[in-house]
């Protein structure tokens, strides 16, 4: 029996791509996780988050690869699902890709189109900015001369394999 | 020191650490001339669990550092630490003042006698002490990465700093020929893939790595209890300045006092942290804890007056001058002590007072560990991704210390691996200045003069 932590960490690597061992290290001392689904829960209510990791936890139990977890979340055969729990599903890849939540719809006093960035560690943490090979505006956790230097590689900074893309490989 | 180009492999999680780490070392409270080659991780790891054995690691290297030492700086094993106090292992190490001369030049073998200013001359032979802050000389402001400001005791009088290396770092900074400008030149220019890389202490070849300690000190007068702090006579050096455009004119003077030790940093390099092991440690009296309600902050404190009404941290008014008295600082500690930490420090503490229950050395605490949570893959070396290794905690100050950075705001309060991420070197022309590998001491190289060789 999986906790909801556990749950929403491995709906979000399957959500994102991004490895579990990525988006939740084992020695966490930034713990994203945690902070946001405590962040979440009274945007989207208790009852569309359990009803998200109760689809997620299902699938999971029956082995459907993460791909395709996220699509049964996401999508309603060709088209985006309208559900609550696929807009709730997509404000949480944004938020882990950008740091910033987008209220999907309204719950007491967020509306639709609300945007929070939600700490500073969201922001600097944010998974864009590792996918772009980069870093933050006025967060570098690269040493001096770094920019002179190619970056590392796209398999490095995600860990998903580079699958022959140019400049993903080492 | 490392001769090419760091290249890491991908995270790869912290299951590595039961793989690499040295399960033959003890970590149980010991009282041991053995400084730790490396941290002692025991399972099943966790942050916490983790967060407990670098403290106690922490500890030991605390209790070794501060052993009694020989003549030549070895630890006299004959003698248990705290049976009354003296000179210490760590003190018979390189200061930088000795390491990073003025013109460049070569500094004196490892174990050739300090030189003193002439100032000092003829005063006895005391630790040089002269820094005011985290920086070589308050007066020169070009080579400070940041003015915090000087702490001032409830006498009025500033705290001195120093900074020590020990053998494997002061070889590698003269081997290489880091201690001047132009030596730093020369290193890089050698070949494009030079790096700074000291060496990480190793458990496996049972190899300690290299070791820097930032030391704090008040000058002792009629107002302290002597006997509860580590001591030593110190020759107290204020270098000149006549240039008010450097700071307040003031002589050059050289006094010896008695000083006792009031912070005490101590940062180790080893194979699980290549961005080096952050411990330290201050005197019990120093400040009260902010969370602590005004009204209990009993004290006497060192640092802090309970019938005060003064703004806590603040930095002394300018001008800087140590040569006149001050308004004592105003100083309570942000970040409180965690309770796994506490209850360790009561474990050491109550240990030390086995062998004297008057122990100097039981008057100091750990205030906490900060260590890289990425582990190193292959060891000793640093990740391409995520160059400062997750720190934890976040942020880390000693009041004595970082007294005016305390916090939790990124990029300004006191985080030993992310500010000393930015140290780099004291070449400033081609080919390139380049990462110092976590020490701002390579900052203080002087020039020897000599036309710069082109690249």
């Amino acid at each position: 029996m999986s906790t909801d932590l556990e749950n929403f960490a491995g709906l979000s690597s399957a959500l994102t791509g991004i490895p579990l061992t990525f988006i939740a290290p084992s020695v966490d001392p930034i713990d994203l996780p945690t902070q946001f689904l405590a962040f979440i829960e009274p945007r989207i209510t208790t009852e569309v988050l359990q009803a998200l990791l109760t689809q997620y936890a299902t699938l999971l139990a029956d082995k459907v690869p993460p791909d395709q977890i996220a699509e049964a979340v996401l999508m309603n055969g060709a088209q985006p699902a309208t559900t609550q729990t696929a807009q709730a599903a997509r404000s949480i890849m944004k938020l882990w890709l950008l740091g910033v939540w987008y209220q999907p719809y309204a719950v007491g006093s967020h509306q639709p189109g609300d945007q929070l960035v939600v700490s500073d560690q969201a922001y600097t943490q944010s998974w864009a900015w590792r996918i772009a090979q980069a870093h933050p505006m006025g967060y570098s956790e690269f040493f001096f001369g770094y920019w002179n230097e190619v970056p590392p590689s796209l398999e490095d900074f995600t860990g998903v394999p580079a699958s022959g893309q140019q400049g993903a490989s080492s | 020191m490392r001769m090419e180009v760091h290249r890491p492999a991908p995270w790869l999680g912290c299951a590595l650490f039961g793989a690499m780490l040295s399960p033959l070392a003890s970590a149980d409270p010991t009282l041991s001339t053995q400084i730790p080659f490396d941290v002692t991780a025991t399972p099943p790891f966790s942050l916490t669990s983790l967060q407990q054995n670098f403290d106690e690691m922490s500890w030991q290297t605390f209790i070794a550092l501060n052993w009694p030492a020989l003549d030549n700086g070895d630890p006299n094993t004959g003698t248990p630490i705290g049976q009354q106090d003296g000179a210490t292992v760590w003190e018979s190490w390189k200061e930088s003042y000795q390491i990073f001369l003025a013109n460049g030049q070569t500094p004196n073998p490892w174990n050739a006698p300090a030189t003193l200013p002439k100032t000092c001359e003829g005063l006895g032979s005391g630790r040089l002490l002269q820094q005011l802050g985290k920086v070589p000389d308050v007066l020169d402001e070009f080579i400070q990465p940041f003015e915090s400001g000087p702490l001032v005791d409830q006498s009025g009088v500033y705290t001195r700093n120093e900074i020590v290396v020990n053998q494997p770092m002061f070889d590698d900074i003269v081997n290489n020929g880091l201690y001047s400008v132009q030596g730093q030149q020369k290193f890089f220019a050698a070949d494009p893939k030079n790096t700074v890389a000291f060496s990480c202490g190793n458990s496996d070849t049972r190899q300690v790595g290299s070791l820097m300690v930032k030391a704090s000190w008040k000058v002792l007068d009629g107002s302290d209890r002597r006997e509860s702090f580590h001591t030593v006579d110190a020759l107290v050096y204020t270098p000149g300045n006549s240039d008010r455009s450097k700071g307040p004119v003031v002589p050059e003077s050289c006094k010896a006092e008695p000083v006792g030790l009031v912070g005490l940093h101590i940062v180790h390099k080893t194979s699980s942290a290549p961005q080096w092991v952050w411990s330290t440690f201050e005197h019990v009296d120093n400040v009260p804890e902010q969370s602590t309600p005004v009204a209990e902050r009993k004290g006497p404190y060192l640092f802090y007056n309970a019938s005060s009404q003064a703004p806590v941290n603040q930095p002394p008014p300018r001008p800087w001058n140590p040569a006149v008295k001050a308004t004592p600082s105003q100083i309570v500690r942000e970040a409180s002590l965690t309770p796994a930490t506490k209850t360790l420090n009561s474990t050491y503490q109550t240990l030390l007072r086995t062998v004297n229950p008057k122990s100097v050395w039981a008057n100091y605490q750990l205030i906490s560990t900060q260590w890289p949570t990425l582990t190193p893959q292959p060891p000793c070396q640093i990740s391409k991704t995520e160059p400062l290794g997750r720190p934890a905690p976040s942020f880390l100050a000693n009041t004595t210390l970082e007294t005016y950075i305390q916090g939790t705001v990124p990029q300004a309060s006191s985080s030993c691996i992310a500010c000393h991420g930015n140290a780099a070197t004291h070449v400033t022309e081609s080919p390139r200045t380049s990462f110092a590998d976590f020490t701002y001491l390579l900052e203080r190289a002087q020039s020897t003069g000599a036309t710069r060789s082109q690249p």
